[in-house]
């Protein structure tokens, strides 16, 4: 401390707390002066739902036993040379139209992918290879057991990020139907979709930046407005949304060099195809999605754990296309529950969600929400062009 | 005449209603027009005729645009072989239509003796019906007697009383009776010498400006009465129809034909330039565009002028892709009001406009500002001559060249092109920031747009102020006015009308430039009813009708 | 009184509704308009067709001109090579305008084909020569003529009769084989014919539709007077069409209809889908003319400023024109020729459906005289002065072809004068003004 006793000096705590109370106010004024960059909004509708499958030209690095048969080849290796050549006529019905005989051949012509578990096949093909799309879903580097998930394999995506969780990958990757040759089984709901199909929406509230945005909202809408297609069956940008009233999940997320990644959340979606209503209910769902720079796109992954009874009572109804996506229900149901590998069940340990990974594609959109006026509603200037 | 208490009355109303201006000036009137229908009048004489679910399936021809108005190419129209053939073939489909099981109890008032013979009550009962409605005047005696043998001769021949029916019905379609809208004239008594149109072809020329269709019962009754020549029993079917919401088909049409909306038929964008622009965006323009025409004109009875200026219209879902606006219902039509400093203000703006007047690649500021020149200001833009040399604009090399204002700068400064393209191009460069799909753009090339502009003079930056520029020039009402008028006579106005048309823009300017008003102006005044002798005789009135005795034509 | 069914002898059926068997003699629909030929033994009819195309040829890469008439075709015209044997090429021939402008993409054409020039767009003071030819030898045919487009749009018709109307161009292929035949065509080669009562009827309604119209027609000023006369006309015709019905058709060998179009076949104007609209439309007009519904045509490729345009160019064709830099190494404008090669192998395609089509002892081609034309001589400058024209088809060997006819700057009128001629309309002088011409060029014509 300065000073002799003559003339009063000011104290060092004082004068820090002057020069502090100075730099603040410097501080505020430096604030007030520039106004914050308004926040931005941008819509997104979904287009396009798949399963992220990992797969070579040949299929020998990940199915190196092969595809999967369908249901109805397994049936037919059960037949003997007399009951197969009486059921085909002497060979001049094609097997598939046999497929009801397939399909409820249960002890007591059950159904076997509505009772899956009254016959016994051949185990499901699941895929050998390492690598897969997806996400590190359980924070573990090796897939051990923890309160919430069971022990099982992890795999690396192609471009060397370990972790990976992907059950639902390992289970169907060899069959024909989910690959890209065959992929029927998605590729028609997603035609669906496009024919005028009510997206899910995306809204991603509170942008800085469509680059980096530290902090933002991210909810799901689920549209009761078609999607509009061009002349050359893309969807077009730009088209407006009216949202469902009783359909909302929200959660926070962040933008990251163009990616933006949400917090874990539990989410319904629903999903028209072969023309039924069906949902996907994903545990811990999250987005992993590439922001186009113009914001008129984006694509990449939802990722969670897909709760095996919603996907059982999608698979029991779409059962009878076996005969073209080449799958059996019973093995299959066998497999998903042998592998499952999230929230196990409290009483018998049994998980009873997969692990999985869907690509998404997106167009920017305007999202409707049920209290916009209708009369003079101006140009929003808060939405990313 | 001793004007009676009433009388006076209707005058003291009238003098309020129209001010202490001057009194409607002389007029000579112009020579008689016989005008083939359109196609929206044809269909809608049809609807009114026999309902709407009654289909009309066919091609008709198109008309040419002549001094600026469809309308008055249909003065001039003929009717080819090919186009006989399509109105014969129309006409005994919808025939068949009318006398079928599920219309014949509606449409035919009797029932015949046998359905498998002639009934010649029967069809005189339908034909004395509904012959005066398509030929929109009383049916002369011999015409009935002919139809009448036609349709018994048919119906014993066939064996099928209805399809005789049909038969007549079908040739009566095909007359030009009914195809044209003819100006049949009478000696008019209160000007000895000159003519003046029929009570029957005042109703049909009321009904066609302001409804587009054929006359009502209402206004063939009051035609019948001889209302339609007294100044109160005019006022009282021009106000009756006016309140009418059928006014609103009656400004479309006009507009539709004024603005140009037939070229929307064969319209085409590049897909693959412009993947927004789906087909259901042209209807949808279209339908933008007069919406907003007739909510601001009609239902707020709004000044003409600010349809340059308006930034409140209606937008639908597939315009929104184009707009890039949200839609609060995406499967219909919502206001929308663009935001006050929006460059989108007047439907100058809008895409009927900007997409109608553009190439199917790429948009044009000649195109656009020849369509402000002659669709709005009634200014005639010169053809372009035969030996233009391009050469100069054909400098590819110079790097100054990346904008249409750029590449445009050259076609302005050679003499042979100056001349015309000055008065065009500026107007047009003002809204190169919508591209040829009239969608909004801010660069072309990675370079900044620049939309300044001038017109006559007037330098404006901006389509908000192009509209303003529009907005402000006499000669927009001007130009109105004349389109409108040649549009309710099918001609352009002729020269011994000059005064009148005066009189009636001065009319428009002291209503506020209200286009109800200018209409009843218009629909209620001596001139528009005034015919100049024609070369050769003009279509007289055919003779007396078995029904009812000639209206006198005396005034009440 | 219609002169033409005078000529015929119909059975009037009883109104009292039995049904009227026919056996008439052949027909005299092979004789032209003054019945100076006869019926049975008469050589094949002569018909007479436009095709049109916006835009010109490129110069200089059309055809080179060699010694005499000999010529040869060049890259624009190489698809018409295997055709040249039929092509007259004319060259030379200008435009003289009198003073009136030069409108771009109009006066080139219209010169030509009206024998006058034209004051403004829209305006044809006079009939196009295809309607005086149609007059004469087309009223004894279903269709006086038929109008067809490949752009999609029914105003690119250039067949006017005069009166400011255009006769409007089939632009929808299902809808023109609807109209061809659909319930109203009579297949010449089918075995049974029953004539339909209600085509008598109609032609009694037709009659008093004609009655109420004259005494409109008789009220009306002199210019509305003549487009009555129009209506008139029309009426005759489609008289005309249900006598045909009333009659068994003579066989004509070469009638073979195939299916409709589809009803959403693509029609527009991106270059690809214009090039396919005028192959379908080709075929069915072929196959009408084989099938003896008409004996005049007029297919337009394009419309004279082209608006045609490759997919995902901004600029149309017309535009290129004038914008597009002449490429200093090739010397001419690259995209702009490769539509005018684009157009010439259409109008390959037009030649050949009519070569392909077997007739009498040779083919459909070899009775045909189609005006192959076009409205400019160059584009970039809408040149007016030697325009091509060529001349395809033998018309039943009426001309000699394979030759190049230079014009030394006369009128274009004359090669319209000539082809009436040939058409054997009896004409000796045609056109206004400075295309006034009473000289046919001889050169070609047998």
């Amino acid at each position: 401390m300065m000073g002799n006793g003559k003339g009063a000096s000011v104290p060092l705590s004082v004068r820090k707390g002057l020069l502090i109370a100075a730099l603040a106010a410097v501080a505020l004024l430096a604030n007030a002066a520039a106004d914050p960059p308004r926040k931005k909004t941008l819509g997104l509708a979904i287009t396009a739902w798949r399963t992220a499958l990992y797969e070579t030209p040949d299929g020998k690095e990940e199915c190196p036993d092969g595809l999967n048969l369908g249901g109805d080849q397994i049936w037919l290796a059960t037949l003997t040379p007399e009951q197969k050549d009486k059921l085909t006529r002497h060979g001049t019905v094609e097997t598939t139209q046999l497929r009801d005989y397939a399909l409820e051949r249960g002890p007591h012509g059950e159904d076997v992918c509505w009772n899956p578990a009254v016959v016994k096949d051949p185990p499901q093909k699941t895929v050998q290879g390492k690598k897969s799309f997806g996400i590190n879903l359980d924070g573990t580097e090796d897939g051990r057991a923890t309160s919430k998930t069971c022990g099982h394999e992890k795999f690396v995506t192609p471009d060397g990020s370990k972790g990976i969780d992907n059950q639902w990958y390992r289970v169907i990757g060899c069959t024909y139907g989910w690959r890209a040759a065959g992929g029927y089984t998605e590729e028609m709901p997603n035609g669906e979709l496009r024919d005028g199909g009510h997206p899910i929406l995306v809204e991603i509230t509170g942008i800085d930046d469509l680059r980096n945005s530290k902090d933002v909202q991210v909810a799901f809408f689920h549209a009761t407005d078609g999607m509009i297609k061009d002349n050359a069956g893309r969807i077009l940008p730009n088209s407006s949304y009216r949202v469902a009233k009783d359909y909302l999940y929200a959660t926070r997320g962040r933008i990251v060099d163009g990616v933006l990644t949400t917090n874990p959340i539990d989410i319904h979606f629903p999903f028209y195809a072969h023309f039924m209503h069906s949902e996907r209910f994903i545990k811990d769902a999250r987005l992993s999605l590439n922001l186009a720079a113009d914001g008129k796109s984006a694509a990449g992954l939802v990722a969670g754990y897909y709760d095996l009874d919603s996907f059982w009572s999608y698979m029991a109804r779409i059962g009878e296309l076996f005969t073209v996506a080449h799958f059996d229900c019973p093995a299959l149901y066998e497999a998903v529950h042998r592998l499952a590998d999230g929230y196990p069940d409290p009483k018998t340990g049994q998980c009873t969600a997969m692990s999985a990974a869907f690509g998404v594609e997106a167009v920017s959109g305007y999202i409707i929400h049920p209290d916009t006026k209708t009369a003079g509603m101006s140009q929003p200037a808060d939405q990313v062009r | 005449m001793v004007p009676s208490f009433r009388h006076c009355l209707a005058v003291v109303a009238a003098l309020a209603l129209f001010g202490c201006g001057p009194s409607e000036p002389g007029s000579s009137g112009g020579p008689p027009q016989v005008r083939r229908l359109t196609e929206e009048q044809y269909r809608n004489t049809i609807a009114d005729l026999f309902g709407r679910d009654i289909k009309v399936a066919g091609h008709f021809d198109p008309l040419n645009r002549t001094d600026g108005l469809l309308e008055i190419g249909a003065a001039r129209a003929a009717i080819t072989s090919s186009a006989f053939e399509q109105y014969d073939l129309i006409a005994r489909q919808i025939a068949a239509q009318v006398v079928d099981e599920d219309h014949r109890d509606v449409l035919v008032p009797c029932s015949p003796a046998s359905p498998t013979g002639a009934d010649a009550a029967c069809a005189r009962a339908f034909f004395a019906r509904i012959g005066p409605q398509i030929y929109r005047r009383p049916l002369e005696a011999k015409t009935l007697d002919r139809l009448v043998e036609v349709s018994c001769g048919a119906a014993s021949s066939v064996h099928d009383f209805y399809a005789g029916l049909a038969f007549g019905l079908a040739g009566m379609l095909e007359t030009p009776e009914f195809l044209f809208l003819a100006d049949y004239t009478e000696p008019d008594p209160d000007h000895p010498g000159q003519r003046r149109l029929d009570v029957w072809s005042r109703a049909s020329r009321l009904s066609f400006l302001l409804w587009n269709s054929m006359p009502d019962a209402a206004l063939m009754q009051a035609a019948q009465d001889g209302e339609l020549n007294s100044r109160r029993g005019l006022r009282r079917q021009v106000e009756r129809m006016l309140d009418s919401p059928r006014l609103a088909q009656g400004v479309r049409a006009f507009f539709a034909d004024m603005l140009g909306f037939d070229t929307f038929d064969t319209l085409a964008k590049d897909p693959i330039i412009y993947p927004a622009f789906v087909q259901q965006v042209t209807d949808d323009a279209q339908e933008q565009t007069l919406r907003t025409i007739t909510e601001l004109l009609i239902a707020k009875k709004g000044d003409y002028r600010d349809l340059f200026t308006t930034r409140e219209t209606v937008i639908s879902g597939s315009l929104g892709l184009v707009y890039d606006v949200p839609v609060a219902k995406p499967d219909g039509w919502v206001p929308y009001s663009f935001a006050v400093d929006d460059p989108r203000a007047g439907i100058i703006t809008q895409l009927s406009f900007v997409a109608l007047h553009s190439h199917p690649g790429r948009s044009s500021a000649t195109l656009r500002g020849k369509a402000v020149r002659e669709i709005f200001l009634c200014q005639k833009v010169p053809d372009p001559p035969g030996n233009v040399n391009f050469s100069l604009v054909q400098d590819t090399k110079n790097p100054n060249y990346k904008t249409a204002r750029q590449r445009l700068t050259a076609h302005r400064s050679a003499p042979t092109c100056a001349g015309c393209h000055k008065i065009m191009d500026p107007m047009g460069l003002a809204l190169e920031n919508f591209d040829g799909a009239g969608q909004y753009r801010t660069t072309e090339n990675d370079t900044p747009i620049d939309a300044s502009g001038e017109v006559d003079g007037i330098k404006f930056t901006g389509t908000a102020e192009l509209g303003k520029v529009v907005h402000d020039n006499p000669a927009t009402t001007s130009c109105l006015v004349n389109r409108l008028y040649g549009y309710a006579v099918g001609r352009p106005p002729a020269a011994g009308e000059k005064d009148w048309m005066k009189y009636l823009q001065a009319g428009f300017a002291e209503n506020g430039y209200r286009i109800p008003d200018l209409l009843r102006l218009i629909a209620t005044s001596d001139a528009f009813y005034a015919i100049a002798p024609a070369p050769g005789p003009a279509p007289a009135a055919p003779g007396r009708s078995a029904s009812a005795p000639p209206p006198t034509g005396a005034r009440s | 009184m219609i002169p033409s069914l005078s000529r015929r002898r119909i059975l009037r059926g009883m109104l009292g509704g039995s049904a009227v068997t026919v056996g008439l003699p052949l027909l005299d629909c092979f004789l032209n308009g003054n019945g100076t030929a006869l019926a049975s033994g008469a050589p094949l009819p002569v018909r007479f067709g436009t095709w049109f195309w916006g835009l010109g040829h490129t110069p200089g890469r059309a055809i080179q001109v060699k010694d005499g008439t000999d010529y040869a075709f060049l890259e624009n015209c190489a698809a018409l090579i295997p055709f040249k044997e039929q092509i007259n090429f004319f060259t030379n021939f200008n435009t003289p305008t009198d003073g009136e402008p030069n409108i771009p993409h109009d006066t080139g054409h219209f010169a030509g084909l009206a024998g006058n020039c034209p004051s403004a767009y829209g305006d044809v003071p006079s009939p196009t020569f295809d309607v005086l030819i149609s007059d004469s030898i087309g009223q004894a045919s279903r269709f006086r003529s038929l109008e067809v487009t490949a752009s999609g749009n029914p105003r690119d018709s250039l067949s006017a009769r005069g009166t400011g109307n255009f006769n409007a161009a089939e632009a929808s292929p299902f809808k023109f084989y609807t109209r061809l035949f659909g319930p109203e065509f009579a297949d010449p080669n089918k075995a049974d014919f029953k004539p339909d009562p209600r085509v008598m009827v109609r032609q009694s309604v037709l009659s008093a539709v004609k009655d109420e119209a004259s005494s409109f027609a008789g009220g009306l000023g002199n210019a509305d007077k003549a487009r009555m006369d129009e209506y008139f006309t029309s009426v005759r015709q489609m008289e005309q069409q249900l006598a045909l019905q009333m009659q068994k058709p003579p066989p004509a060998e070469a009638c073979r209809v195939s299916a409709s179009p589809g009803e959403n076949t693509p029609i527009g104007t991106e270059i690809f889908t214009a090039i396919n609209t005028h192959k379908i439309m080709t075929q069915l007009l072929v196959m009408a003319v084989a099938c003896n519904q008409t004996k005049v045509f007029n297919m337009s490729f394009s419309a004279s400023a082209s608006q045609y345009r490759k997919p995902g160019d901004s600029a149309t064709n017309h535009t290129l024109t004038h914008e597009e830099p002449v490429d200093a190494a090739l010397g001419y404008q690259p995209i702009s020729d490769w539509f005018v090669t684009r157009s010439m192998e259409s109008m390959a395609t037009f030649i050949d459906a009519f070569a392909q089509v077997r007739e009498g002892g040779g083919t459909l081609l070899d009775n045909c005289m189609i005006f192959a034309h076009t409205d400019t001589n160059y584009a970039r400058l809408h040149a007016l002065d030697g325009i091509p024209m060529m001349s395809v088809g033998k018309a039943g060997g009426r001309i000699r072809t394979g030759m190049h006819i230079a014009g030394n700057g006369d009128p274009v009128t004359r090669v319209g004068l000539t082809m009436m001629q040939v058409m054997g309309i009896a004409v000796d002088q045609w056109g206004t003004r400075s295309l006034k011409t009473n000289k046919p060029i001889s050169e070609f014509v047998v």
